[in-house]
């Protein structure tokens, strides 16, 4: 077994950093990724950022799988948390991709435990490539088996939009946008803040407010554990996403302008990270 | 699809394995292939581990590298489902509820 202890037990020093940035590289050190400079002083500033915006206490998982090993890509930012990978995902330098069959990623964690409610609810993610096909598939979501007024979700729909179904397949609960499937990318935040229920779409060229309406609180909080590329309790293969990650979050729910503002400080995150440019 | 057909006792002792060779490193669990009820076709009620090159393959843990393959118990856990050669390609509809 060639394993490495300083792997298991260290992490290098991280000095002169926000705590929750410091606990975080140091987590992903100690698994084995390398964290250059340039991408500790990215993810101390957003981070920081978040935290002076007073939008970090709505955040309850972070994810930003660009490290190319499973166990760093697993780490929540916020907790230090793991994540378990099942079946296919492939790991490469800035993003993760599910095969479409067998491959997603458990948080371990509900929406109920996040303390996510019928009234206060977010999902974010960064798609750096659009799932293949037309079949609808999950980027981020959960539901208590099959029951439909127990979900919380943001997806890929059959066709030519997106969709955030906040405890509600339908009616009030459910917020959808048309976007052609190849332009299914960028950063998307849908929120569930008070009586609003929308969908934002970050790119490179800027920021639009697919949908933004009102409607009534409806349904349950799910108390199955979040997946992302699948829905937890929809089973089978039907609802595997191949498409390319390279972040999400679980939050509380966020006004338009914390949405907007969330967003830039992700695409500014992932970008610096990676040196990738966001689509 | 490739991978192992196994019955769906079996399949719950390979996941478990696999668990137990990461908490036993003091390790959370990170990694995991889990059986999938094969819903039908010549395979049907038996369990599914997906288990493709690809997969088998995946970076765990860096500096250096370590795949599932790295680890001692790999051999142990593939053995028990009749090694390597024993994998299968089954259609992924048959899996679909």
């Amino acid at each position: 077994m060639n394993y490495s202890l300083s792997n298991m037990l260290g992490g290098g020093f991280v000095g002169g950093l926000d705590p929750s940035a410091k606990a975080y590289i140091n987590a992903v050190v100690a698994a084995g990724a390398t964290v250059t400079g340039a991408q500790r002083t990215a993810i101390n500033n957003f981070i920081k950022a978040e935290k002076d915006a007073s939008r970090y206490t709505l955040i309850k998982r972070l994810y930003l799988p660009i490290w190319g090993i499973a166990a760093a890509n697993a780490i929540d930012m916020v907790t230090q948390s793991s994540g378990t990978f099942v079946g296919g995902v492939t790991h490469a330098a800035g993003y993760i991709q599910g095969n479409g069959s067998t491959g997603y990623f458990n948080t371990n964690v509900t929406p109920s435990t996040l303390s996510q409610t019928t009234s206060s609810a977010s999902l974010t993610a960064l798609i750096t490539q659009a799932p293949s096909g037309v079949g609808a598939v999950t980027a981020i979501g959960s539901i208590d088996g099959s029951d439909t007024t127990k979900l919380l979700e943001f997806s890929h729909l059959s066709g030519t939009a997106i969709i955030f179904r906040a405890m509600s397949i339908s009616a009030s609960g459910a917020v959808q946008a048309v976007v052609s499937r190849a332009s299914q990318v960028g950063i998307f935040v849908s929120s569930r803040e008070g009586g609003d229920r929308r969908i934002i779409q970050r790119l490179t060229s800027g920021v639009s407010t697919l949908v933004n309406t009102t409607g009534a609180n409806a349904g349950t909080v799910p108390v199955t554990g979040t997946y992302q590329m699948l829905r937890s309790g929809f089973g089978g293969g039907a609802a595997y996403s191949d498409g390319r990650y390279g972040f999400f979050a679980a939050s509380l729910g966020q006004t338009l302008s914390q949405s907007q503002a969330f967003s830039l400080n992700v695409k500014t995150l992932w970008e610096t990270c990676t040196g990738l440019t966001l689509p | 699809m490739i991978g192992f057909v196994t019955t769906p006792e079996i399949s719950v002792l390979v996941t478990q394995a696999i668990s137990d060779a990461q908490t036993s490193r003091g390790l959370p669990i990170f990694w995991l292939l889990v059986g999938v009820l094969i819903c039908s076709g010549n395979h049907a009620g038996m369990h599914f581990i997906p288990a493709d090159d690809e997969i088998l393959s995946t970076p765990l843990r860096g500096n250096p590298v370590l795949t599932p393959r790295d680890f001692p118990e790999f051999n142990t856990i593939i053995d028990s489902l009749g090694g390597l050669d024993a994998r299968i390609d089954i259609p992924a509809t048959d899996i679909i509820p």
